[in-house]
């Protein structure tokens, strides 16, 4: 145990006095994480806030229809309204036909909306067209309505009041679970490589090989540092996204399976690098091999909301930390999935710790 | 040898170079001849040992023994094998075939147990940069089991012996190769190893730190240390060991002892310098005459 201890000690001396690994690991969760929370979340504020651009073809005269624009829709005039459309230089073509107040009045006006499907500002634009176009109809609606002798109110006879308390995760629900995850995995699987393959790289990995210390206790002290950097660098990345967003406190229970979650999904990604990194004669190299591990972290991370109803999901490790750490933030963390996700990671650590263990005497 | 003769008079050293490491200082290592509580007699014994990296074989049925209190001297050209020699006796390498015991314990068998008893300096060895001479020794001295008070003291003692006071405070990024070396030797002799494994340690050392280090490593074999050195150096096998043990493609060629060596300098003679190093042939820029190339009688023949 003393030479696990001892390997454990030089590794986090060695990375305390990296000035760069320093800088990267504790500025970028602290400093990026809320940078990047706030630029997407101007980007969308941006999107949501400003009037869609939208190019209006019609003979006739559409006055009526766009004085119910004010704040939504801007009216763009292009020579050429589809191939303006194809280059986004609109987000969406509102073709409105000529005497749309007299169809209107009858009931039988349409108009047609193109948009590119797969374009965010053009989903915006339909909203925001709908609510123009039904700004527009309401008035001819109450008018219908009175000449029938019926009023807007008695066709909904059931009304719903909404009323809201403070609370929910809203964005950060979504980044912080995520943020645990590759944070966790970015740290664990940075330092994991310069522990092994950089060691052989600078030609120390011999003369530590060259000790009479167990093949185990080398392996076991690497993994605790790497195990801590990736811990660390998830619960940076995770608090700094929490005071961004300026969320209530979180309670015990909730700070317990954040961490846990960081904490299981970085030894998942510190084993799995460390062995990556002892197959590997270079850094570099080994840090080729991480990246599918990196990739297949975010994909589960990914997909983890439509995996939530699988029942082997709470087994799965990595997302079971990232469902776990979902729970955590939205309030309501099940003790029981807290500790299958340890159980599971700490059965994928031991295994790979002892395969790795007999990787050292690799030739 | 005299007293005299370790302070440079006869070895060539410089006296306040020599002064360093002063064979009354090396006392401060206690001999070790004694393993498991065993008194060794063989240090390292090889007996027919094959090394294979996939098709290439780098050992073919190496045979020799080192005794204890001796230090013999692999000398060979480059991908003669020494290296992988010093591999296997370290218990870095398995051997393919063929028993490697070292103080009498098998390297494939119970390598732990051959790693507790052998110092390494290996050629290529790199040094952790952001941690100091000091840090790095106390660093190996728990690895190697020694109780912290232990490795305190070694440490001192170390640092002491090979003059690294003025630079083992400092990060050893910023070691030269002679600083770095010494920190090599320090921490192979920190567990008080009875077998030494030495790859080319004067490697690229200027002369005086070289003379230095040679005269260190025979003060540690008149303790009883065995110690086996590969070297390129005829002169350097010649001066600090007793056996010169030449290979040749993973095979010993010949044996010499040290004095006869030094009395028939076989690998100065040209003839036999062509049949350890292999015939390199005409020099790249110089015409063959089988070949007859369209720039025979330009090339070498001006004279």
């Amino acid at each position: 145990m003393r030479a696990v201890w001892a390997v454990a000690g030089k590794e986090i001396l060695d990375l305390a006095r990296d000035r760069r690994a320093l800088i990267l690991g504790f500025l970028l969760p602290v400093l990026a994480v809320p940078g990047l929370s706030a630029l997407v979340e101007a980007g969308a504020s941006r999107r949501v806030e400003s009037p869609a651009r939208v190019a209006v073809v019609s003979s006739g005269d559409v006055r009526g229809l766009l004085r119910h624009a004010g704040g939504l829709l801007e009216a763009v005039t292009v020579p050429d309204p589809e191939e303006a459309l194809r280059a986004g230089r609109v987000d969406a073509v509102l073709a409105v036909p000529a005497d749309l107040e007299a169809e209107a009045e009858r009931g039988t006006a349409e108009v047609v909306l193109r948009y590119r499907r797969g374009d965010p500002d053009g989903l915006l634009a339909r909203e925001k067209v709908a609510q123009v176009v039904a700004r527009y109809s309401l008035p001819l609606v109450d008018r219908a309505l009175r000449s029938r002798g019926l009023d807007r109110e008695s066709l909904t006879p059931v009304r719903l009041r909404e009323e809201t308390i403070p609370g929910g995760a809203g964005w950060t629900g979504l980044a912080l679970p995520l943020f645990v995850v590759v944070w966790g995995f970015a740290g664990a699987a940075l330092v994991a490589a310069d522990l092994t393959a950089g060691e052989k790289e600078r030609g120390t990995w011999d003369l530590l090989r060259s000790t009479p210390a167990s093949r185990g206790s080398l392996v076991v002290g690497k993994f605790l540092t790497c195990w801590m950097a990736g811990t660390v660098l998830a619960g940076l990345g995770a608090a700094s996204e929490l005071v961004f967003s300026a969320a209530s406190i979180p309670g015990w229970p909730q700070v317990f399976g954040l961490v846990a979650a960081a904490a299981s999904a970085s030894s998942v990604a510190a084993v799995c690098a460390l062995t990556v990194g002892l197959l590997s004669k270079s850094a570099r190299e080994a840090n080729q091999w991480a990246l599918p591990l990196y990739l297949g972290a975010l994909a589960t991370a990914a997909g983890a909301e439509a995996l939530r109803g699988w029942p082997a999901a709470p087994w799965v490790p990595v997302l079971n930390a990232f469902l776990l750490a979902q729970q955590a933030v939205e309030g309501k963390p099940q003790p029981g999935w807290g500790w299958i996700t340890v159980l599971s990671s700490a059965s994928v650590v031991v295994v790979l710790l002892w395969a790795a263990a007999r990787l050292v005497d690799r030739d | 040898m005299s007293r005299k003769a370790l302070h440079g008079r006869e070895t060539g050293v410089p006296k306040k170079r020599a002064a360093i490491f002063g064979v009354v200082s090396a006392r401060v290592l206690r001999p070790s001849r004694s393993v498991f509580g065993v008194v060794l007699t063989v240090g390292v014994q090889f007996a027919e040992v094959h090394k294979r990296y996939g098709a290439a074989e780098v050992l073919r049925g190496l045979t020799f023994q080192v005794r204890a209190g001796e230090a013999v001297a692999l000398v060979g050209p480059n991908g003669a094998g020494k290296t992988t020699t010093l591999r296997v006796a370290a218990a870095l390498t398995r051997p393919s075939a063929g028993s490697a015991r070292v103080c009498g314990r098998d390297v494939a068998a119970d390598p732990q147990a051959v790693r507790r008893c052998v110092g390494v300096v290996l050629e290529q060895a790199g040094v952790y940069g952001r941690l100091s001479g000091v840090e790095i020794l106390r660093y190996f001295g728990r690895l190697c089991g020694l109780p912290p008070g232990e490795v305190r003291r070694r440490t001192d003692q170390l640092v002491q012996w090979l003059r690294m006071e003025g630079f083992c405070d400092k990060p050893a990024s910023t070691y030269s190769r002679g600083m770095r070396q010494r920190l090599h030797l320090a921490r192979a002799l920190l567990h008080d190893p009875p077998v030494l494994l030495l790859d080319e340690p004067t490697a690229g050392l200027d002369e005086d730190t070289a003379a230095v280090v040679r005269q260190a490593l025979r003060s540690l074999v008149r303790e009883g240390r065995c110690v086996l050195w590969a070297t390129h150096s005829p002169a350097e096998a010649r001066q600090v060991c007793d056996r010169v043990l030449l290979l040749r493609q993973g095979k010993i060629w010949r044996e010499v002892p040290s004095a006869q060596f030094q009395g028939e300098p076989a690998l100065d003679h040209p003839e036999n310098r062509g049949a350890i190093f292999g015939d390199p042939g005409p020099g790249p820029f110089q015409a063959s005459s089988k070949e007859g190339s369209p720039d025979e009688g330009c090339v070498g023949r001006g004279g």
